[in-house]
C-alpha cells in the first residue's frame, strides 16, 4: 500500500494545505474507489434491469457471498504472490512476474472451480443454471481479484480504477441490454463483467512487463508458467495463514449473523442475508476510508521510509549508536502514524454519531425501519474505525517482517470477531454490534503490544535473528 | 576394532596437505617412530584450499580426520533460545579473567584460573554455553553490546557483529571436535592458534598430556597477516567523524584473540618446545610458564645430503638459490632485487626460486611482473618445487630473504650439502649462521646475516662470498661443522622419543 503513498508523496512534499488535502482525497479515492464503483454499479443494475425486487435482492446477496468467498479463498494466494513479486523485484528478477501470475491464476481457477462444483453439487434445491453461474462467477471473481491485487502492487492505481469502471459499466449495460430478469442472468452479466476486469487488468500488466523489457507491445500472450512463487509459501507459511485469518476475521461477524436464524433469512437457497445486520455493517465500513487514507499518505510512507533508512544503515556499516537513533525514529514514525489514524477515526466516528440518523435512511432508500438500525450502524462504524488502526498495525508488522506476530493479531481478530458476535446475539438486542467493537479492541490491543515489542527490540532482533550461515 | 593411538598430532594448515618445512618435519617424525601409532587431526580454513595430501602418509598413521573452520557457523539454524543470567555472569567473568591475564608474562600466568578450566570443560556441552545461545539469545546480545561499549572507537557495527561471530564459531566447533577425537595416549599440537586451543580442550577433557611444539610464532605471523590484509582499510563508517580509525579496533580484536588462543595452549601444555632461544623467550613473554619451556632445534640427516656434498665440483657456481614457497612472508621480491644488484657486478649470476608458486598465485604473478620490469628474465628462474638434494650441488649460495622465520630447515640442509647461506636477521637465522652458544660460535660464520628487506646489504654479502673463494670455503666448513655438532636430526628425534615416552607414562 505504500506505493500509493509514494506516488502521492510528490504532492504532499509541496507542503501547503491544498496540496495536502488533494493527496488525501486522492488516497481516499484510490482506496475506496473500487468499492464505490462496485456499489454504484449495483445501484445502476437495480435501477436499469427489468428484474423484480426479489431477484435484485437475491442478486445482491449472491454477490456479497461471492465477494466474501473470493476474498477469503484467495487470501493466502494473494499474500504469497505479492510477497514473491516484491522479493523478485528486490532481487532484480524481471521476467518472473507473468509466468508466476499465470500459474497463480490457474491454481486459483482450478481450486475455486473445484470448491464451487463441490458446493453446488450439495445444493440440489437451486436450479442448475443458477448453480452453474454461481460457480462461473466465483471463478471469474477469483481471477479478477488476483489481477487487481497484482495491479495494485505494481502501483497502477489509475489502471485499477479504469478497469473497474470499464468492467462495471459493461456489467450494468449488459444487464440492461439483455433484459436480465432473474438471478441467473444477472449473475451471467456479473461474470462477464469480472472477466472483462481480469482480461483488461492482465493487458495492463503485460504492457508494463513489455515496457520493462524495452519492447513496445507484447507480441503474444505469454504461455509460460512458473510455479516458483509456491516456494514462498513453503518458506513463509505464516504469511499465507495470516492473510487467511485476516480476511476470515473481516467477514466473521457477517457470517455469524447470516448463520443465526433469529436475525437472518434465506435469500437464495443456502445463501442467507441478515436484514438486521447487512445494511448497518456495509454503511459502517465506510468509516474506515478516511483513516485508511490518512495512514496511507502519512503514516505508512514515513514508516516505510524510515524502515528503509534503518536497513540501509545496517548494511552500510553504521555504528551502533546511529542504529539505535534510527530505530527510535522508526518508533516515532509508528507512534505518530497510529495517532494520526486514531485521531481521524475518532473524528469520523463523532461525525457518524452526529449524522447517522439522516445518513442511514438515505443510504437505504427511505425504509422506515431503518431508523431502528442507527445504533447498530454507529457501533459498526466504531468497529470499522478501530479496524483501520488494526490494519495500520498489521501493515507495520509486515514491514518489519514479523509474520508470526501478524498471524497472531489476525488470529485474535478472527476468533474474537466470530466469538464476540456470537455472544452478542445472546444478549439484549441493544448490544448487537458490540461484538465487533470488542473484537476490534482486542485485536488493536494485541497488535499494538506486539508492535511495541518488535520496535523496542528492533536492533537486537535484526542482528540476532539472522541465521549464522546460508542454509 | 579401532587401533589404539599413542600420539595424536593436531595440525593446523600443514601436514599432510601443505608442502613445507613444518610438514616435512612432521613426516620425518612419524616415519622415524615406527613403534608408535599416530593419529592426525587436521584443521584447515576452507575445504577447497586443500585438495589431495601432498605427502604419502606412513603406515603407522592409524587415524586421519579433517575439519574446516568455514563450517564453524553451519548447522545451527535460527532458533529461540535463552542465556540464563548465571551463564551470562559466567561469560562476563571469563572475559574479565582474560583481560587480567593479557600482557602477563609466563610465571604469573601458570597459576590456576578456575573459570578458564570450567570454560574448557563445559563449552558446547549441556552444562555450559552453546553455539545456539551465543548466536541467538538476548543475553548474548547484551554481552556483545557491553563489550562494544568498552571499545575505544565505534567500528561499523555490522563488521563488529560478524567479527565476533566468526571469532567464536571455531571455538564452539573445536569443542565439538574435541569430544569426537579418539582417545590417545598423548596429544601433540604443532602450533598454538586453533590447533593449540583444540589441544587445551583435549588435555582438560581427556586428562591426557598435551605437548606443544612451535616452529614459528603463530601470533606474530597472524599479526603480519592482519596488517597486510586489505579488509581493514579505514573507511568512513556512516555516522562517524572520520577522524578515528574505527576498523583498526577490529584488527586489535583479532590480535588479542590470537594471543588468547596462544595463552590457552601455553596453560595446558607440558613441555612447550621451541626451536631457538629467542623463540623460547617470546613464548615466555606471551604467557608460557618458563619452567615448562625448552629449546629443541630441528635437525637434518647428514646422510641425505652426503651425496649432494660429494658431487660438488671444485668451482663455485654463480647461482644463488632461494628455497621457499613464493609467498609474501618469504619476500621473494627482495630476492629479485638482490639478484638485480648482484647481476650488475657479476653478469653471469643466476637466481633460482625453488619452491611452489601455487599457494599465492597473485603474489607469484607480481613477482614475475617484477622480473620482467627489471629485465632480469635471463637471471631469475622460477623452478617450482624441486627435490632439495638434487638442486643443492648446483647452488653457490642459498639466500633466505624472509621477513619472518622460525628455524628454517633450508639453511641446515644447505649447510649439510656444503652451501653457505646469506640470510635475513629473523628468527633463528642469526643463530644458525653465527652460532648458538660460545662453543658453537668458535666454529665461525657459516654465511652472512643482513637486515630484512635490505637488498643492498644482501647483494653485497652475496658478491663477497661468490667472488672470494677463501671466504666461501671458510663459510662452507663452518656450516658443515655446525650442522654436525648442533643440528643432528638423530638427536632431535631421540629427544622427542623421550618426550613421548614421558607423556605416555604420565
Amino acid at each position: 500500500m505504500a506505493g500509493i503513498g509514494f506516488s502521492l508523496r510528490a504532492t504532499t512534499v509541496r507542503g501547503s494545505y491544498t496540496f495536502a488535502s488533494r493527496s488525501l482525497v486522492g488516497a481516499a479515492v484510490v482506496c475506496g474507489g473500487p468499492f464505490t464503483i462496485a456499489a454504484l454499479a449495483m445501484g445502476a443494475i437495480a435501477q436499469a434491469s427489468v428484474a423484480d425486487a426479489n431477484s435484485i435482492a437475491a442478486f445482491r446477496v449472491a454477490t456479497t457471498w461471492l465477494v466474501a468467498g473470493v476474498l477469503i479463498w484467495t487470501a493466502p494466494l494473494q499474500l504469497v504472490l505479492t510477497r514473491f513479486l516484491a522479493d523478485s523485484e528486490y532481487l532484480g528478477e524481471r521476467g518472473s512476474l507473468l509466468p508466476n501470475l499465470n500459474a497463480a491464476l490457474i491454481l486459483a481457477s482450478v481450486s475455486a472451480g473445484a470448491l464451487g462444483c463441490a458446493l453446488a453439487a450439495s445444493q440440489p434445491s437451486l436450479s442448475l443454471a443458477l448453480r452453474l453461474w454461481l460457480v462461473a462467477a466465483f471463478v471469474a471473481t477469483c481471477n479478477a481479484w488476483l489481477v487487481t491485487v497484482v495491479l495494485a502492487s505494481l502501483r497502477e492505481h489509475a489502471a485499477v480504477l479504469a478497469c473497474f469502471a470499464l468492467a462495471h459499466a459493461l456489467m450494468a449495460g449488459a444487464a440492461r441490454a439483455c433484459g436480465a430478469s432473474d438471478v441467473a442472468m444477472l449473475l451471467a452479466c456479473f461474470t462477464a463483467g469480472q472477466w472483462v476486469l481480469a482480461v483488461s487488468g492482465l493487458a495492463v500488466i503485460r504492457r508494463d512487463a513489455a515496457r520493462a523489457r524495452g519492447e513496445a507491445m507484447p507480441a503474444a500472450i505469454s504461455g509460460k508458467i512458473a510455479w516458483r512463487f509456491l516456494r514462498t509459501a513453503r518458506v513463509l507459511p505464516s504469511l499465507a495463514l495470516a492473510g487467511l485469518a485476516q480476511h476470515a476475521g473481516a467477514w466473521a461477524d457477517e457470517l455469524v449473523f447470516w448463520l443465526d436464524p433469529r436475525v437472518s433469512h434465506a435469500a437464495l437457497g443456502p445463501l442467507r442475508a441478515s436484514s438486521v445486520y447487512d445494511l448497518p455493517n456495509l454503511a459502517g465500513s465506510l468509516c474506515a476510508l478516511p483513516g485508511l487514507a490518512v495512514f496511507v499518505v502519512h503514516g505508512e510512507t514515513e514508516f516505510a521510509d524510515r524502515q528503509r533508512a534503518f536497513v540501509d544503515a545496517v548494511l552500510s556499516g553504521a555504528t551502533l549508536t546511529r542504529l539505535y537513533t534510527l530505530a527510535a525514529l522508526l518508533t516515532e514514525a509508528a507512534r505518530s502514524g497510529l495517532w494520526a489514524v486514531l485521531r481521524t477515526q475518532a473524528l469520523v466516528w463523532l461525525l457518524c454519531l452526529a449524522v447517522g440518523h439522516t445518513l442511514l435512511p438515505w443510504l437505504a432508500g427511505g425504509a422506515p425501519s431503518v431508523a431502528l438500525q442507527v445504533p447498530l450502524f454507529q457501533l459498526c462504524g466504531l468497529a470499522s474505525a478501530l479496524q483501520t488502526v488494526m490494519l495500520a498495525v498489521l501493515s507495520m508488522l509486515f514491514y518489519l517482517d514479523r509474520r508470526g506476530a501478524a498471524l497472531a493479531v489476525c488470529s485474535v481478530w478472527a476468533i474474537a470477531n466470530a466469538g464476540a458476535s456470537r455472544l452478542s446475539l445472546s444478549w439484549d438486542p441493544a448490544y448487537l454490534g458490540t461484538g465487533g467493537v470488542l473484537a476490534a479492541v482486542a485485536a488493536c490491543a494485541s497488535g499494538i503490544a506486539l508492535l511495541n515489542h518488535a520496535l523496542a527490540n528492533l536492533v537486537r532482533d535484526t542482528f540476532m535473528h539472522q541465521p549464522a550461515a546460508p542454509a | 576394532m579401532r587401533t589404539h593411538i599413542d600420539v595424536c598430532l593436531l595440525l593446523e594448515g600443514t601436514y599432510p596437505f601443505v608442502r613445507g618445512g613444518v610438514s616435512s618435519w612432521v613426516h620425518t617424525l612419524i616415519q622415524d617412530m615406527r613403534e608408535l601409532n599416530f593419529g592426525l587431526v587436521f584443521i584447515g580454513g576452507r575445504r577447497a584450499d586443500y585438495a589431495d595430501p601432498t605427502y604419502a602418509v606412513p603406515s603407522n598413521v592409524v587415524h586421519l580426520e579433517c575439519h574446516y573452520l568455514e563450517d564453524s557457523l553451519r548447522g545451527c539454524p535460527a532458533q529461540r533460545t535463552r542465556l540464563s543470567r548465571r551463564r551470562a555472569a559466567e561469560v562476563l567473568a571469563l572475559h574479565a579473567a582474560w583481560k587480567s591475564l593479557a600482557g602477563r608474562a609466563g610465571s604469573s600466568a601458570g597459576g590456576a584460573v578456575p573459570i578458564l578450566d570450567e570454560c574448557l570443560e563445559s563449552l558446547e556441552r549441556p552444562g555450559g554455553v552453546q553455539l545456539a545461545q551465543f548466536l541467538y539469545s538476548a543475553g548474548a546480545w547484551d554481552i556483545m553490546c557491553n563489550a562494544h561499549a568498552e571499545l575505544g572507537s565505534e567500528p561499523p557495527f555490522l563488521d563488529y557483529f560478524w567479527t565476533l561471530r566468526v571469532m567464536h564459531g571455531p571455538l564452539f566447533q573445536l569443542a565439538r571436535v574435541a569430544d569426537a577425537v579418539p582417545e590417545a595416549g598423548a596429544y601433540h599440537s604443532i602450533s598454538t592458534g586453533y590447533a593449540g586451543f583444540l589441544g587445551a580442550l583435549l588435555e582438560r577433557r581427556r586428562r591426557r598430556p598435551l605437548i606443544l611444539t612451535e616452529h614459528g610464532i603463530y601470533t606474530k605471523e597472524r599479526r603480519i597477516d592482519l596488517n597486510q590484509s586489505g579488509w581493514f582499510e579505514p573507511t568512513r563508517a556512516a555516522g562517524s567523524s572520520g577522524l578515528s580509525e574505527p576498523r583498526g579496533v577490529l584488527r586489535e580484536l583479532w590480535v588479542r584473540y590470537f594471543e588468547s588462543l596462544g595463552r590457552m595452549a601455553y596453560r595446558s601444555a607440558d613441555p612447550i618446545v621451541s626451536l631457538f632461544e629467542a623463540a623460547r623467550q617470546r613464548q615466555v613473554s606471551d604467557g608460557a610458564p618458563a619452567a615448562r619451556t625448552r629449546v629443541l632445534p630441528n635437525g637434518v640427516d647428514p646422510a641425505r645430503f652426503a651425496r649432494a656434498l660429494g658431487s660438488r665440483g671444485s668451482a663455485i657456481p654463480p647461482v644463488i638459490g632461494l628455497i621457499g614457497r613464493v609467498v609474501p612472508i618469504k619476500d621473494v621480491k627482495t630476492f629479485i632485487r638482490v639478484i638485480g644488484g648482484v647481476a650488475r657486478v657479476l653478469p653471469n649470476v643466476q637466481g633460482w626460486v625453488i619452491g611452489s608458486a601455487d599457494e599465492d598465485p597473485e603474489y607469484a604473478a607480481e613477482c614475475r611482473a617484477l622480473v620482467r620490469s627489471a629485465r632480469l628474465e635471463a637471471h631469475v628462474v622460477f623452478l617450482g618445487h624441486q627435490p632439495i638434494a638434487e638442486v643443492l650441488p648446483k647452488l653457490g649460495l642459498v639466500m633466505l630473504t624472509s621477513i619472518s622465520e622460525g628455524q628454517p630447515l633450508a639453511v641446515l640442509e644447505a649447510f649439510s650439502a656444503g652451501v653457505p647461506c646469506v640470510v635475513t636477521d629473523v628468527g633463528a637465522c642469526r643463530e644458525q649462521i653465527e652460532g648458538r652458544d660460545a662453543a658453537d660460535r668458535v666454529l665461525g660464520l657459516a654465511g652472512r646475516v643482513a637486515p630484512f628487506a635490505d637488498a643492498g646489504a644482501l647483494a653485497q654479502f652475496a658478491i663477497e662470498l661468490l667472488t672470494q673463494p677463501s671466504q666461501w670455503r671458510a663459510a662452507q666448513a663452518a656450516g658443515l661443522a655446525r650442522v654436525r655438532r648442533c643440528y643432528a636430526q638423530a638427536s632431535m628425534l631421540e629427544a622427542y622419543r623421550a618426550i613421548y615416552q614421558g607423556a605416555l607414562e604420565r
